[in-house]
């Protein structure tokens, strides 16, 4: 593959689910030094709010299940817990319920009020002080109408005990260029076109690149000025206009009108009256109303987002407006805030632990080059998906039209580094015809999958989770996962890559790469935050023993005696948070300096408080304001975020979120009159689980929740097996051609310079892989109150007893899967590619249960562990 | 004298259903046999304005308990030290006397050893100072177990620190069942279990009992 | 809840051998057909061992039974009592009738056994009066139980009576088939109504008992007044109709019950 097709070549995947080295594939590829990365969450999982929230609240993403919000964990005693807290498409109960289910518990159960988002009535629903079934795929329109409502009666200025914030520690009073035309996406083309914000250097003779700032207008001085940071020398100084238009004068003298940025998201909301969002998101208005105004009631807490808009192509523009909704209610780094910095330093003389390994480039550059600049660029879809870039991702549909067509570039060696990617890629039929086009597909995983009897060539059997180990910091506690017997023969999955490495980094074999020997050679690398690769597990175990976070540590025997153990001490820990650091000088990170912690936040200096730090990276003068007016995104868009500059994209990255009708209504609506939510249940986490005895017991088959009125009107009760289609699986939606992902700049694409783009598509490439599906997929209606209307539910599922012995492999995928439903096609983010997983229309009709499956409990049973002597393997030896 | 049993605050239970695989786990109950299991009440009402809980069920531990009555052989005992409710189950004939009679149809059959079985307490766990699997997997903390005569208990703690309104048996057709639930009128209405019905008319039975 | 077959035989053939026991009882001191009194012994005998052994069928453990010593109050414990020492009784009458013991003592031992016979059905359906069940928990229950009984343990007896060319010592037992066809319809109506035995199924299995149970047998008691040599026939045909109406009567209340609540939703 190296030889004949150089060495993009490559494709590294992970993601749904048993996992636990995120960062392998990416480091991997990295060491190889040229390919593409993707898994099926990234884009459609976390990654845009991941990405996007710092960058708007200077603070931090506030996924409960991801980032963990260390606040909301606060025992009582501490005082000053969240006292209003959203749940915005996340449902901690049944994603997580050991950790943020009980937090979420312990909150309410301390008086903390509660609002659920969520087209599911679901067990924080249950519990919520306001429930709001909104309809999948409409959040934005939802955050616009919040954002409309807060403006209209001045919310903003009534925060209890934070009525300036808005004003003073935000970037929404700054002033937005006009001249600014920002290139709208085609599925919102009519929505305000505000750009970025002015440059005060477009002003000011003295203001140049090098003291580059942001500009806005001071009501006490009625003069436009500079933006500048509070500290203690000039508090009480800062009056700027928060609404409205300004004139101002050019340094070439002439004129503009400027909106404040303020303004500029007043105009983009304007038509988002309640009644409006009520209809568009299937609320009710006053329940709409009384969310509003309970989340303004405190400051103290927050919203917190999940998943369910990383799900569809909103998920950029709803990181935007959650995080700006914080941000204009002051809802940040107080007592009780999602979005925080938590934590007191610790006596112990213990740090904080973490033995994620990450790749190279990712925190820091290594001395060797193993990529060039021009293998970033190259990655499938990344110049016009920077924000891909947060996690060193491709784009995953760019990717499948690359394998399609060889265009720009053939992908040739698959390592696939999880479980089963029929389960987790959207549209997943439309990757059965990819698969023969490799040379070679290899995955590492604890079973084998779907996805092994469709596409693999080579397993790689990888241990469990709770056969690997893993040393990480939670709260002011360092754990330590330690490595129990083996249940069958298998490695750590972090051997599987460094065997790979081992076998090219011999300068006498013809395997011999200079790149995968120097991934061996701590020198060469010279960057203690990417280890080099390890030759036994015991080597890696006594490497994960070293980050414990104890010097005193250094093998894994004696971390296996020493921890788990507090870093802080909880009175340390909670006692000694600094909260409202913003308006301090030199105000803590917090329980940062851990290893990992990517966003620092503000830095400070003696003379100006800590404040936030969401500016463009051209601004050299930092206001130290949140930037609810994401300036940022829309100069990430433009430039990049690489060490050197990169083409900007086709569509600008937008600065105010904007909401759009799901493709599949506009497109579809007429003949799948239901439109499909998933999320998660208890028993599963991702794609896992599914060949686990008691717990296909307790959930033997995906159910499909149905309101009573759907139900009745086709004729199905509750407890009926339930046929459901999608414009996939009907073959009315198939993946495109969408070749160019690698922009005309970079070498690769050298004699490409046109083709079709994923704006506007070629030819059809999948119908025959999506025909596998056409008969749809197979779920247990539950009739229930308990659904958005006009919506149904259903979570991913696959069916592994298909892949006994005698069984039809294929079935595995295609009887359960709600994933062939599902939408890789049409729109895909300007920021991060996002795809629709969520938000598509489906139809159902009353269908007999499908032959084979397994359903009663005993059916089960031969899934029930059996023991047996030690088998080998794992690579305790060299 | 004693009265070991469980306490579930269903105002903090999430419906998650750890306890009843760390049950399954920790006694080796077999596929389709259950000492434990979590049942969905609701949702009730009009939408959007629902309410719902989950029932988390076992052993009520009763103190004039039918299953001791009835049983032929003692099998089905109360135990002279604790005074907890068991099953010595070598003197099990399998007649399932106790099975009829017991008002919620908590008790099962064990198909294997063809003997009738329940909820032990973790008498295994708790005999050592630990507490029932259910309780430590329990991920919300809304499971207590303790003795309801000891005001230091565990479970005597939560029901004194819940509003006396919110404490509830399961229905008492005479049965005296000892475990208690908290449930506030805030989360939902509390329902007598035979006035919990199906919210379908499924023929299913298991299906019936996720959505009670 | 699914017919427990084991027990269905079990109470019907007990009850029919306590009743029929309980007609040569009287006999006894009617000084009646005294050529029967072994023989419907026996066959009584036969009949409770049987079903006591269908009982046994239901037990996945019979091996464990002598623990039932540990726990003797239990409606088990009495049942599988009035059983054991209904058979002795019965037995100890055979032998002494075979023997031809004085009359005063098989009085004795007769009334005793007759005593458990005629408890055994009631006996047997009062075990299941439990407030688990609601609509078994009804003195209605055993009552039928009771009443079902008689017919078939009577018409069973005439049987052994006809077989044994007695007709004429059997004609004071039209009049005791009749009442007890109209009793065994009235107490199965009785408890079929009360627990709302009128879905498909059960109300015919209703209909089926009061018909087998009931009216036939008390027709049948009704022709036999005038037509006493028919014996033979009517009773065979009361015994085969009153059976099957008591069986009937037992699933319906199988097939009708409804716990207070069944959380693990376990059919039995």
């Amino acid at each position: 593959m190296r030889d004949k097709t150089g060495k993009h070549g490559l494709l590294c995947s992970t993601g749904g689910g048993g996992n636990p080295q995120f960062f392998s594939p990416p480091r991997f590829r990295n060491f190889w030094g040229a390919g593409n990365v993707f898994e099926p969450g990234c884009a459609q999982c976390y990654l845009p709010r991941n990405y996007t929230m710092p960058l708007i609240n200077g603070l931090s993403d506030t996924s409960i299940a991801d980032s963990g919000c260390p606040e909301l964990y606060k025992p009582a005693k501490y005082g000053g817990i969240a006292e209003v807290y959203v749940l915005w498409g996340t449902g901690p109960a049944w994603h997580s319920p050991s950790t943020s289910g009980r937090c979420v518990a312990e909150l309410r159960a301390n008086g903390c009020k509660t609002i659920v988002v969520d087209p599911r009535f679901n067990a924080d629903a249950a519990k919520a002080d306001v429930w709001l079934p909104i309809k999948p795929g409409t959040d934005m329109a939802m955050m616009l109408g919040w954002m409309k409502y807060i403006i209209d009666n001045e919310l903003y200025a009534k925060i209890p005990g934070y009525e300036n914030f808005c004003e003073q520690w935000t970037n929404l009073p700054f002033l937005v260029d006009p001249r600014d035309e920002v290139s709208l996406p085609p599925v919102a083309e009519d929505i305000t076109k505000d750009g970025q914000l002015l440059r005060a250097s477009a002003v000011f003779d003295d203001v140049t690149e090098e003291n580059e700032g942001y500009v806005y207008f001071d009501t006490e001085t009625g003069k436009v000025t500079k933006a500048f940071a509070l500290g203690p020398d000039n508090d009480g100084t800062y009056h700027p206009q928060l609404f409205g238009t300004v004139d101002v004068t050019l340094k070439d003298g002439t004129t503009i009108t400027c909106k404040t940025a303020f303004q500029a998201y007043k105009d983009r909301c304007a038509d988002f009256d309640l009644d409006t969002v009520a209809e568009i998101t299937g609320c009710q208005a006053d329940k709409i109303k009384e969310a509003i105004e309970l989340y303004c009631s405190s400051a103290h807490g927050g919203i917190s987002l999940g998943v369910a808009t990383d799900m569809y192509p909103g998920s950029a523009q709803a990181a935007i407006g959650a995080a700006a909704l914080d941000c204009m209610t002051a809802h940040l780094w107080h007592t009780g805030c999602p979005a925080n910095k938590v934590g007191g330093k610790g006596s112990s003389g213990l740090s904080s632990c973490e033995s994620t390994i990450f790749p190279s480039g990712f925190m820091g550059d290594t001395v060797y080059e193993f990529q060039t600049n021009d293998a970033v660029l190259e990655r499938l879809g990344y110049c016009e998906h920077k924000g891909l870039g947060g996690w060193m991702h491709s784009h995953i549909p760019t990717i499948l039209s690359a394998v399609l067509t060889g265009e720009p570039y053939q992908p040739k060696v698959w390592i696939e580094r999880s479980g089963n990617k029929m389960a987790a890629l959207g549209n997943a039929a439309s990757w059965v015809d990819a698969f023969p086009k490799f040379d070679l597909i290899v995955q590492g995983y604890m079973y084998p999958t779907s996805f092994t009897t469709e596409a693999v060539g080579i397993v790689f059997p990888v241990c469990e989770w709770l056969e690997s180990s893993f040393a990480q910091n939670r709260l002011n506690v360092n754990l330590l996962r330690q490595p129990v017997t083996n249940l069958f023969e298998a490695a750590d999955e972090i051997m599987m890559w460094g065997k790979i490495a081992e076998a090219m980094s011999d300068p006498s074999s013809d395997l011999y790469d200079p790149n995968m020997e120097a991934c061996f050679d701590e020198e060469k690398i010279g960057n203690p935050m990417v280890p080099p690769y390890w030759h036994t597990i015991n080597e890696y175990w006594d490497w994960v023993a070293k980050q414990c976070g104890n010097p005193e540590i250094t093998t894994m025997e004696q971390a296996r005696q020493i921890m788990p153990q507090e870093w802080a001490t909880d009175d340390e820990y909670w006692g000694g948070t600094t909260y409202d650091g913003y308006k301090m000088v030199n105000a803590g990170g917090g329980a940062g300096g851990a290893k990992g912690a990517i966003n620092a936040g503000g830095s400070s200096d003696d003379n100006t408080y800590t404040g936030f730090s969401t500016c463009a990276a051209d601004i050299k003068d930092d206001p130290k304001k949140c930037g609810p007016y994401a300036d940022t995104m829309l100069y990430i868009g433009r430039h990049g975020k690489e060490k050197f500059e990169m083409p900007p994209a086709l569509v600008d990255y937008n600065p105010m979120p904007y909401y759009f009708t799901p493709e599949d209504e506009t497109q579809y609506g007429d003949e799948y009159p239901l439109t499909l939510t998933e999320g998660r249940i208890p028993y599963f986490h991702h794609g896992t689980l599914r060949n686990n005895p008691y717990l296909r017991e307790l959930y033997p088959a995906p159910e499909i929740w149905i309101s009573p009125d759907y139900a009745e009107q086709y004729g199905i009760a509750d407890g009926d097996w339930v046929n459901v289609k999608s414009p996939r699986t009907d073959g009315k939606d198939v993946f495109r051609d969408i070749t160019t992902g690698v922009d005309a700049a970079t070498v690769m694409a050298a004699d490409k310079t046109s083709g079709p783009s994923e704006f506007a598509p070629g030819d059809e490439l999948t119908a025959n892989g999506q025909s596998v599906v056409s008969n749809g997929i197979y779920a247990v209606a539950r009739v229930t109150e308990g659904i958005a209307r006009d919506s149904v539910y259903l979570e991913r599922f696959w069916n592994p007893e298909f892949l006994e012995d005698g069984s039809d492999g294929r079935k595995s995928w295609t009887t359960e899967n709600m994933n062939v439903l599902t939408k890789n096609t049409g729109f895909y983010n300007p920021e991060f590619g996002t795809y629709t997983l969520r938000g598509i229309r489906v139809k159902v009709a009353k269908a007999e249960r499908p032959e084979g499956i397994w359903y009663e409990p005993t059916d089960f049973e031969p899934w029930m562990p059996q023991p047996s002597e030690f088998t080998g393997g794992a690579f305790y030896e060299s | 004298m004693s009265r070991y049993c469980l306490v579930v605050d269903l105002d903090r239970c999430i419906g998650c259903h750890a306890c009843e695989v760390a049950c399954k786990n920790e006694n080796g109950i077999a596929l389709g046999e259950y000492w434990n299991r979590v049942i969905q009440v609701g949702p009730h009402g009009t939408f959007p304005d629902l309410e719902q809980y989950w029932l988390p069920v076992q052993c009520q531990q009763c103190e004039d308990a039918p299953c001791v009555h009835v049983c032929p052989t003692g099998a089905s005992y109360r135990d002279p030290e604790t005074n907890m409710v068991l099953v010595a189950k070598e003197k099990c004939i399998g007649c399932k006397y106790c099975m009829m009679a017991c008002p919620y149809g908590v008790r099962s059959w064990n198909a294997a050893e063809r003997a009738v079985e329940k909820c032990t307490l973790c008498g295994q766990l708790t005999s050592v100072g630990e507490q029932p699997a259910c309780v430590a997997a329990c991920c919300s903390a809304c499971r207590f177990y303790g003795d309801l005569d000891d005001p230091s208990s565990d479970v005597s703690v939560a029901i004194a620190n819940a509003d006396a309104s919110a404490v509830h048996t399961l229905k008492d057709v005479g049965n005296a069942p000892t475990a208690r639930y908290i449930l506030s009128e805030k989360t939902a209405a509390w329902l007598d279990v035979d006035e919990i019905e199906a919210a379908s008319d499924s023929a299913d039975p298991a299906w019936f009992r996720k959505e009670a | 809840m699914e017919i427990q077959w084991s027990l269905v035989l079990f109470t019907a053939l007990t009850g029919t051998a306590g009743w029929m026991y309980a007609c040569v009882a009287a006999d006894e001191f009617l000084k009646k057909a005294p050529k029967s009194a072994f023989v419907a012994s026996i066959v009584a005998f036969v009949v409770a061992v049987v079903g006591g052994l269908a009982s046994v069928t239901h037990l996945s453990h019979p091996d464990r039974m002598l623990n039932a010593l540990q726990h003797p109050t239990s409606g088990i414990f009495v049942e599988a009592a009035l059983i054991g020492c209904f058979c002795v009784c019965v037995a100890i009458y055979a032998i002494m009738v075979k023997r031809g013991v004085s009359e005063s003592v098989r009085k004795v031992v007769v009334v005793i056994g007759a005593a458990f016979g005629i408890a055994l059905p009631f006996m047997a359906g009062e075990s299941y009066m439990m407030e688990a069940r609601p609509n078994w928990n009804t003195p209605l229950l055993p009552l039928g139980y009771l009443g079902t009984a008689i017919p078939a343990g009577v018409a069973a007896y005439l049987t052994v009576v006809a077989a044994r060319k007695e007709i004429d010592d059997a004609k004071p037992y039209a009049v005791t088939l009749l009442v007890g066809g109209v009793v065994a319809a009235v107490t199965a109506l009785a408890y079929g109504l009360s627990a709302g035995a009128l879905d498909a199924t059960t109300g015919m299995l209703l209909a089926l008992c009061v018909v087998g149970a009931g009216v036939v047998p008390a027709a049948c008691g009704a022709v036999l007044r005038t037509k006493a040599n028919s014996l033979l026939a009517l009773a065979a045909a009361s015994l085969v109709c009153a059976l099957v109406g008591a069986v009937a009567y037992r699933c319906i209340m199988w097939l009708i019950t409804v716990p207070v609540s069944d959380l693990f939703g376990i059919v039995l």
